[in-house]
């Protein structure tokens, strides 16, 4: 294994959780911001690669909001963030934000009403996941 | 040889900045230490307004930046690479360490002004109360300072006289949808609403901001490029580092940037300041006649509490907690993507009714034009590719408010350890959560009335210090006791150590304090020059 292999796994899960929340891939500068952003010695989140080809099982992990949760699942929620945020800085992700922004009423209220519908139906699947992976130990909680 | 006494005065920010100009307009020397450097860095800024930039391939540069540790704070303009130069080694410099408690400082030219949201408005005499000084004591000293640094604003609004318009303003930045029908329709209502206008427990207004709308000296005006929170590459937003030029052009002043004076004491009769150079290990000593301390709040308590040996004694350090929310209007088209101004386009005040004593609580509605959508992404608790597709609808349509809360509700502590560290320990009274729900369901409805909904969950309390107002650690007092000054700014006892800073501020209301920390540091300066020139004539 090259000393460059744990950066080069650390793109790949970096393009996978960026395709997951754009749903498209994503210009390929804005990874390097993103690995930019990491420490040198940064792990993998520990999540296996090929699960996170699937965007609905990564739906299924993200923890859930309003509930206590693990460093590791912050760290989770940190690096989804950063894959949103160093692409949304491109004219690219610029783009659809202004495609979003620009969509009618009509559909935006259907996109409200079929995103609460899904979210609705994943609540018992994410609690399950949050109670298995994510719940920070009692140590953490007295804390 | 110019036989002019020597005032030293430490820190470059508005207070600073403030106090020398009346010393050096009364004939005497100011020698200003400052721990600053000037940048080497290249700022990344140019004309581009913010929609140009949102198409660039290094817009990075400006809205992210290579420091991951700038992340983690919760203000978009801490979050700025532009002024990430502000704030470095602040903590690490003074040994800061905090409890509940967000610390921030600076030790770049021109301080905290820096960084500044711009936010102006001079003390009534309401909110003088407790102060061994008027508002007539305060009256030159604000006009010297708004005509200096450039305030608009408008002087004929419900607010004006709140704000107090006695000193010269420039016209507001124009109003522009959604915020001309919010502010369209409040006047109107209170045209007709007779019970409202006799109550004037809620006003709406254009806020005071030290930004230029007419060119100022070298400064040019805002042109609405919408780039406020990243930088300002015009210099329309005030910053003190802007007058340094031309205060070293003044032959009695000398500007001695790089040192961070780490003490200040007494030796044979005459007040020292030990200072450490910034670079390296070297220290040097500075003496004046007078020492004027305006390092900002934290700083000069830190070495005023030294000064005195007061150490493991607990000083009041009063912020003024802020409530953060969302409001969407009820007219949903897409506003006009023409930049503007993306600071405070309307002010609020409210009586806050039912708490007691009843506070005044201040706030500004900003648009989002000027701020990536990101910052709502991170806040929807929704997957994060729906929260992307709702939040890229709902962002332009959103209006941003900040809302303040006085002093009084703060509740935080700071201790000057025998070792010179500082300890902060961060806390809100216990009746600043009956304020906040009636302060929310105050807004939900006076906004309400105005055709724009309080997004529910939207609002949230920062945590204490992070709007990075801070003063009242050694306030004025007319009998000044331990741990307190008098109307010069003075420790019990201390004839030639004055501090001009926030840490004077006997209480803070909620409108912003900067004008009148610089006020105040113009007044105290007027004072001593003028002790000087009485000495010279007798």
């Amino acid at each position: 294994m090259t000393t460059s292999s744990p950066r080069r796994e650390l793109l790949t899960e970096a393009r996978l959780l960026q395709r997951y929340v754009w749903g498209a891939r994503a210009p390929r500068f804005a990874l390097r911001r993103y690995l930019r952003l990491m420490p040198p010695d940064q792990k993998l989140l520990g999540i296996p690669t090929p699960l996170l080809r699937w965007g609905f099982v990564v739906g299924c992990l993200e923890p859930l909001p309003f509930i206590p949760r693990s460093a590791d699942a912050a760290e989770f929620e940190r690096r989804l963030f950063l894959a949103l945020l160093v692409t949304e800085i491109t004219p690219w992700g610029a783009g659809r934000s202004e495609a979003a922004a620009a969509r009618s009423i009509v559909s935006f209220l259907l996109a409200v009403c079929g995103i609460f519908l899904l979210e609705v139906a994943a609540i018992p699947v994410r609690f399950l996941v949050h109670a298995l992976l994510w719940m920070p130990d009692r140590a953490a909680l007295d804390e | 040889m110019n036989s002019a006494p020597v005032i030293l005065i430490i820190g470059s920010g508005p207070a600073a900045v403030s106090a020398a100009w009346p010393l050096l307009e009364a004939g005497l020397r100011v020698h200003m230490i400052d721990p600053g450097v000037e940048s080497l860095r290249q700022s990344a800024l140019d004309d581009r307004d913010f929609a140009a930039w949102r198409h660039s391939d290094s817009q990075w540069r400006i809205f992210l930046g290579e420091n991951p540790a700038l992340l983690e704070n919760a203000s978009p303009k801490l979050r700025a690479p532009e002024f990430d130069y502000v704030f470095e080694n602040f903590v690490e410099r003074l040994q800061i360490e905090t409890k509940d408690f967000s610390v921030h400082g600076s030790l770049a030219p021109g301080g905290l002004s820096g960084a500044w949201g711009s936010g102006v408005g001079a003390f009534t005499e309401e909110e003088l109360e407790g102060y061994p000084i008027t508002r007539a004591d305060l009256a030159p000293s604000y006009d010297a300072v708004a005509k200096r640094i450039g305030v608009s604003g408008s002087d004929r609004d419900e607010l004006s006289g709140w704000f107090g318009a006695d000193y010269p303003l420039q016209s507001p930045n124009p109003l522009r949808p959604p915020f001309s029908s919010l502010y369209g329709r409040h006047l109107a209502r209170s045209s007709t609403n007779v019970l409202q206008r006799s109550r004037n427990d809620f006003r709406l207004g254009r806020p005071q901001q030290a930004v230029l709308t007419q060119h100022l000296g070298g400064r040019q005006a805002c042109d609405l490029r919408s780039m406020c929170i990243y930088g300002c590459s015009r210099r329309a937003i005030y910053s003190a580092a802007f007058e340094l030029d031309s205060l070293r052009a003044h032959p009695n002043f000398t500007y001695t940037p790089g040192w961070f004076a780490t003490r200040v004491a007494r030796e044979d009769g005459a007040l020292v300041v030990q200072a450490a150079n910034m670079n390296g290990a070297d220290t040097r000593a500075f003496t004046g006649s007078r020492v004027l301390l305006a390092a900002g709040t934290i700083a000069s308590t830190k070495l005023a509490l030294e000064f005195v040996g007061a150490y493991d004694v607990d000083v009041p350090l009063l912020t003024t907690p802020v409530l953060a929310f969302a409001l969407l209007t009820r007219d949903l088209r897409l506003p006009p993507s023409a930049n503007g101004y993306a600071l405070g386009l309307l002010a609020f005040a409210l009586r806050l009714a039912g708490v007691e004593p009843e506070p005044e609580v201040f706030g500004g509605i900003l648009p989002t034009t000027g701020l990536l959508p990101t910052e709502l992404y991170g806040r929807l608790p929704l997957l994060r590719p729906w929260s992307r597709i709702l939040g890229g609808w709902l962002w332009p349509r959103l209006l941003v408010g900040t809302c303040f809360f006085p002093g009084r509700f703060s509740r935080n502590k700071l201790r000057v350890r025998a070792g010179g560290a500082l300890a902060i320990e961060g806390g809100y009274s216990e009746d600043l959560a009956d304020a906040h729900r009636k302060c929310i369901r105050r807004l939900r409805r006076e906004f309400a009335s105005l055709g724009a909904m309080l997004l529910p969950g939207s609002t949230g309390l920062s945590r204490p210090g992070e709007e990075m107002h801070y003063g009242g650690t050694l306030p004025m007092r007319t009998r000044p006791g331990s741990c307190e000054t008098d109307d010069e700014g003075r420790l019990h006892g201390v004839e030639d150590l004055h501090i001009v800073d926030g840490s004077v501020l006997t209480s803070l209301p909620a409108k912003s304090h900067t004008l009148t920390i610089m006020a105040n540091a113009d007044r105290i300066a007027r004072r001593v020059a003028a002790k000087y020139i009485r000495e010279e004539v007798n």
